[in-house]
């Protein structure tokens, strides 16, 4: 197992570098990037030149840009925001966790219990209820659905006063404002996290109570209950799990959609604004944080799935 | 029994050539297996009946309405803003192009009467709410809107003419009859500062007839309606074409990786493990930075990378039968690799790859419009659905109208596609109805 995990991760950071490498050179290589270069003023210009050392050939660079991680924990500075990027993706991650991790934990019993129920009653009314739910919430973007919440809770009903999330400041001045103008960003991301495990856990589960273990399982004895809980649902959780912890990774990433719409001061906002300004620096920044998140993610779902099935371990040789 | 004589016993068929029976009902092949069962699917049948609605409307709708007052003259449109819906026999459905207006009082006492319909609340400040027909108002507005304090028109009462159009207006009343300009005004500095009648001057001049925008018309006076089918259209072109580019990309390059396997199949799936790892928003947004912002940057864009999904589908099939006996039979009977691949083993992965197809469309339209809606996808000439839905957002409290009819649009299609496509798999694949039905 151990020699698994290692050489998964020795695989991860080889592609890794590879597209930040990649993603690099063409961020460095783009027409406009000294253009935008222009509008800092000189001395800060000089020290960014100096620092990441510009005129030099590109691979240099990318391992200037890389030893300043390494050395000084500096992701360049910002063209636009000027400050250094560290600081920013430090200050913005966390408001993009604090409003996922809600919705995500709570979508986990909820998305799963649906998705149980619907499989045990399956092509009775509770199932296609549920199958006519997950297929719409599937189905409609969730700005739309965001919008129309905005519309109808902030317009019409006049149920929370405000369309976006409190400010810092607003918060501190009136607290119970300030908790229920995340409500709505939650719910949408709710929805949307049950729907998908809703979908998942049906399907999965349907098929293990097909197989003919469980006709055994009832054979012996246990009731319908005891058979799924016991049996069925371990079977069936075999592909969904490792998702569910390849997703708390994910959290860190925040939602560009959602971010938008509820003007929330994360690390969506900022890419957003990035490439709004040209701002390359943050940009190249913020893509190797998502390259990284996203290998990161797949490695945790690989692994998982490694000790959860060991059967199904990729790359671990001739079976 | 065994005392029947043998003569009594006649040979049924002496001198018949024996035939198999004929088979009396049609043979049934694969495609009309399949088409049957999905007929059976009433779902899937309104889905697919709704979807040829909406690609067909995206083909002709832009063509319905011939008001393009926007491309002609900018300035005159952006005086039709933000106009809510009105269709002729449909008021009672809410398409009556009424709007409700805040203000004091007095905003309104000047107002002729028909234009304000009803008060419908009043606040605490004093200000009162009323329904307004927001056409004519519109025209009450540019025409002659009097200041309540001054008992004088108001500025916007006044229309800025250059000399030709001036010039236009007086031919048109001299052929027509008609009354345009209500007051006249000297040559001042290059233009005349003339009070006319908005729409007879819209009417004369650019041959806007009365304007009723079906769906409204958005902040810069382009009407909704023709939007919404343009940036329709454009959606849908790039989504099939994506998923057009990535279905033959795909199937080329898994039926290879699959088929030969070995040296060549390792050195494909490392190549496509590093494109994997690549996030589509980072190329996505390299790509627009670079090369501008126009609907074949963002086709590229979406199939660098997208063809990996079918590639790897392909290949679990063409892995899944090339070791079966019938691709040994016909091998051992002298067939090439290519005959193989495409007569033998790719018919097999064609259902599969058919729903995949339309099931990754709607996935391109969906990441389409959330991008443009985002406004990191941002056409320079074309419009486009997430475009419409983003400028409406933000006038949305006003003007609900300009969000209602494009998110009822993306929904309606990504409903429709998914629903059509779920049909598909059931029917070309059977035995995959019991996991997700």
């Amino acid at each position: 197992m151990r020699r698994y995990i290692l050489k998964r991760i020795g695989l991860i950071f080889v592609t890794a570098t590879i597209i930040i490498f990649l993603v690099f050179y063409f961020v460095k290589s783009l027409p406009t990037y000294n253009r935008v270069m222009l509008g800092v003023d000189p001395e800060t210009f000089y020290l960014i030149q100096e620092r990441e050392g510009y005129n030099r050939p590109v691979v240099e660079q990318f391992f200037i840009w890389i030893g300043n991680i390494i050395e000084d924990g500096t992701l360049g500075r910002s063209f636009t925001i000027k400050r250094d990027i560290s600081n920013i993706l430090i200050e913005r991650i966390p408001i993009s966790m604090r409003l996922n991790i809600f919705p995500y934990v709570l979508s986990l019993p909820i998305g799963i219990a649906f998705g149980i129920w619907a499989a045990l009653k399956k092509n009775k009314l509770t199932d296609q209820l549920i199958s006519i739910g997950v297929i719409i919430l599937i189905s409609v973007p969730s700005f739309v659905i965001a919008t129309m919440l905005q519309y109808y809770v902030v317009y019409i009903f006049e149920w929370i006063d405000t369309p976006f999330v409190a400010s810092d400041l607003d918060f501190a001045l009136n607290p119970l404002r300030g908790v229920t103008s995340y409500f709505m960003p939650m719910f949408v991301m709710l929805l949307s996290g049950v729907a998908s495990l809703t979908r998942i856990t049906r399907a999965e589960l349907t098929e293990v109570l097909t197989q003919d273990f469980m006709l055994l399982c009832r054979t012996k004895g246990l009731t319908k209950r005891q058979a799924t809980f016991r049996h069925a649902l371990r079977n069936a959780m075999v592909p969904i799990a490792p998702s569910i912890i390849g997703g708390f990774i994910s959290i860190m990433s925040g939602s560009l959609v959602i971010e938008r719409i509820f003007r929330v001061p994360g690390i969506g906002g900022v890419y957003l604004e990035a490439f709004q300004n040209q701002d390359y620096p943050l940009i190249m920044a913020l893509m190797m944080f998502y390259t990284v998140i996203g290998l990161a993610a797949s490695l945790i779902v690989d692994l998982s799935y490694g000790v959860i099935d060991p059967r199904i371990r990729v790359g671990a040789g001739k079976r | 029994m065994e005392n029947i004589a043998k003569e009594k016993f006649i040979l049924v068929q002496q001198d018949e050539v024996l035939y198999d029976e004929r088979i009396k009902t049609k043979s049934i092949g694969y495609y009309k297996d399949a088409f049957l069962r999905f007929k059976k699917n009433k779902a899937s049948v309104i889905a697919a009946i709704i979807l040829i609605f909406l690609i067909i409307m995206a083909i002709v709708g832009p063509f319905l309405s011939s008001y393009n007052l926007f491309d002609v003259n900018a300035k005159w449109s952006a005086r039709l803003n933000d106009m809510p819906p009105k269709i002729e026999g449909l008021e009672w459905l809410g398409f009556n192009g009424e709007k409700q207006l805040t203000g004091y009082p007095e905003n309104f006492s000047n107002i002729p009467n028909g234009i304000v319909l009803r008060i419908t609340g009043r606040n605490n400040i004093g200000q009162i709410t009323v329904v307004v027909d927001y056409y004519a108002y519109i025209n009450y507005i540019y025409s002659c809107e009097i200041d309540t304090a001054t008992q004088d028109f108001t500025t916007s009462s006044y229309t800025n003419l250059t000399i030709s159009e001036y010039e236009a207006v007086r031919a048109a009343e001299a052929a027509t009859g008609d009354t345009i300009i209500l007051e006249d005004a000297p040559l001042v500095a290059g233009s005349y500062l003339v009070r006319v009648d908005y729409y007879k001057f819209l009417y004369h001049i650019y041959d806007v007839q009365e304007p009723a925008f079906w769906f409204g018309s958005d902040p810069q006076g382009r009407d909704l309606f023709t939007e919404l089918w343009k940036g329709a259209r454009l959606s849908l072109l790039i989504a099939f074409s994506v998923a057009l580019i990535n279905i033959l990309v795909g199937i080329i390059w898994g039926s290879i990786s699959g088929y030969f396997g070995g040296t060549v199949d390792l050195v494909m799936e490392r190549i496509s493990d590093i494109l994997a790892g690549l996030p589509f928003m980072a190329i996505l947004t390299l790509l627009l930075l670079r090369y501008g912002n126009s609907p074949g940057v963002v086709i590229v864009a979406f199939t660098l990378t997208g063809w990996l999904g079918i590639a790897s589908l392909t290949r679990a099939q063409f892995y899944r039968y090339k070791n079966r006996e019938y691709v040994l039979a016909a091998r051992t009977l002298g067939a090439s690799d290519s005959r193989i691949i495409i007569r033998h083993i790719f018919p097999n992965a064609v259902g599969t790859l058919i729903t995949s197809l339309v099931l990754y469309i709607p996935a391109v339209i969906f990441s389409e419009s959330t991008f443009s809606f985002l406004g990191i996808i941002n056409y320079a000439e074309n419009t486009s659905v997430g475009r419409l839905l983003s400028t409406g957002q933000s006038v949305m409290k006003e003007s609900f109208y300009q969000v209602l009819f494009p998110s009822v649009f993306i929904s309606l299609l990504m409903l429709s596609f998914n629903l059509f496509g779920n049909g598909l798999r059931d029917a070309f694949n059977p035995s995959l109805r019991g996991v997700e039905e």
